[in-house]
């Protein structure tokens, strides 16, 4: 059994928290504040670690354009300030815009047009049904079908919804998988670091 | 007796599931791992640099997704330790450093590397998408200092990399999302390589990357690990942990038809809208 003490809390709060499983107990909620609160703490520590070697820091070491983020960052808490809420709208506004010119053009061509290209790219038969895939599933969400277009397409909507459910049950297995990894790595560890009865 | 199927506490599931996934590490079976395409490729392509190559460790995942990810980050710095690359070790995520020092003492225990000469720990530069791009741009403006303070142009390995046309390949180890910023602001903008290393919830909507070609392979979860593991000839948690995964899965795929039989025996037809 281990002798080190942050081996005994760790082990100590996994088993509060899978008890759980069991039912909602007292020894649960007290870990679950303890879990809340040092993931707050950590946050915050970290929080004011990343002020002070990306602003301060630097500001201190001849970089003025580092008043700028910090402005902007000062800016924010204008919100609590009766009156002066407003002036919280130009870092959120900087903020948006660094975001949106960010992503915008990562998303347009990385997930859109090369998609597309690799898409139309290589005729194999997985390629074909790849392209037939992406058609039908986006007829599934055409909603604005006539009667009459809607008979035509109802087979390729049905095949495309199939597809969709295949994707959900991958996605699912996978999660499963995940979700079982995590438990394994607080198992062994409990037998294994803890108590020490497996090798 | 179906009834009772039906309305099975949950609890004895989590038990039963408790026992399967513990007895194969009281007496490990070593089931057999086939390696698949995207765990090969990824190997394979580190098996072709040339050693000196730079490769870039992206070590972002959270401490809920170590156990996946936490083994494949071993297995592939053990392999790159052996190959005697320069292996740049960096993240958007705040344990970065953590991880990147527990897999480094990992690979030092088979093979030696010097810090800044074959490895330097660049540690954790919060901005996410902003700093892969500013990374891909210029290292040591965005990386000034290493992980212990050390002023990056003072680390030898450092000197000939500026920016991402100096790295033969990235490899993403992330539970959150900078996968996505690699292959858009490195893979697209520079044709830097990419692979993944993931906690398998991930590993479902990155396979269009992988098709496309965009990403050059995939490391999925606990059995990524175990099949890298294999191929280095390096057996660690990956191996050890996936007898007790393949035992769960048999449990989970039991209830799931038990539940399903229970259910359909039952007489219960689904409804119109349930069938629609």
């Amino acid at each position: 059994m281990s002798t080190s003490l942050t081996t005994w809390v760790a082990a100590i709060g996994t088993l509060a928290l899978l008890s759980f499983a069991w039912r909602e107990n007292k020894f649960y909620s007290l870990f679950e504040h303890i879990y809340v609160a040092s993931g707050a703490a950590h946050a915050l520590v970290q929080g004011v670690k990343n002020i002070r070697a990306n602003a301060i820091t630097p500001l201190i070491g001849g970089q003025l354009i580092a008043i700028v983020p910090i402005i902007l960052g000062l800016l924010f808490y204008t919100r609590f300030i009766p009156g002066k809420a407003k002036w919280s709208r130009y870092p959120i506004a900087a903020t948006v815009g660094v975001g949106l010119g960010q992503n915008l053009p990562r998303l347009a061509g990385t997930n859109f047009m090369s998609q597309i290209r690799a898409s139309f790219s290589i005729w194999t038969f997985n390629t074909v049904l790849v392209l037939v895939s992406i058609i039908c599933v986006i007829l599934y969400f055409y909603f604005s079908a006539s009667e009459k277009a809607y008979k035509i397409i109802k087979y390729p909507t049905y095949f495309g919804r199939l597809i969709m459910m295949m994707a959900f049950g991958a996605l699912f297995g996978n999660t499963v998988m995940g979700r079982l990894s995590l438990m394994i790595g607080r198992v062994s560890f409990l037998l294994q670091d803890w108590l020490g009865i497996v090798g | 007796m179906l009834k009772k199927l039906q309305d099975l506490d949950s609890r004895i599931i989590y038990l039963v599931l408790l026992v399967a996934i513990s007895l194969p590490m009281f007496n490990p079976l070593g089931l057999p791992v086939s390696v698949i395409e995207q765990t090969r490729r990824v190997y394979d392509f580190i098996e072709e640099l040339e050693p000196g190559s730079v490769v870039v460790m992206s070590m972002d995942y959270s401490p809920g997704a170590a156990p996946e990810i936490h083994p494949q980050a071993i297995a592939i710095t053990k392999h790159l330790f052996s190959k005697n690359m320069r292996v740049m070790f960096m993240g958007i995520s705040q344990y970065a450093s953590q991880f990147a020092r527990d897999a480094i003492k990992e690979a030092l225990t088979l093979h030696e590397a010097e810090y800044g000469v074959d490895y330097v720990d660049l540690g954790f530069k919060p901005g996410e998408e902003a700093t892969v791009t500013a990374m891909g741009r210029n290292v040591h403006n965005t990386f000034p200092e290493d992980t212990y303070g050390t002023p990056v142009s003072q680390i030898p390995m450092m000197a000939d990399i500026q920016d991402a046309n100096d790295f033969a390949m990235v490899i993403a180890f992330d539970s959150g999302g900078s996968r996505h910023y690699y292959v858009g602001q490195i893979n697209s903008l520079y044709g830097t390589p990419i692979a993944c290393a993931l906690n398998s919830v991930n590993v479902t909507n990155t396979m269009p990357y992988y098709a496309s070609g965009q990403v050059l392979g995939i490391l999925n979860g606990v059995r990524g690990a175990a099949e890298y593991e294999q191929m280095i000839g390096s057996l660690g948690t990956g191996t050890t942990n996936l007898d007790s995964i393949s035992f769960g899965h048999l449990v989970i795929i039991f209830f799931i038809i038990i539940g399903n039989i229970s259910y359909f025996a039952s007489g219960r037809k689904p409804s119109k809208r349930e069938v629609r």
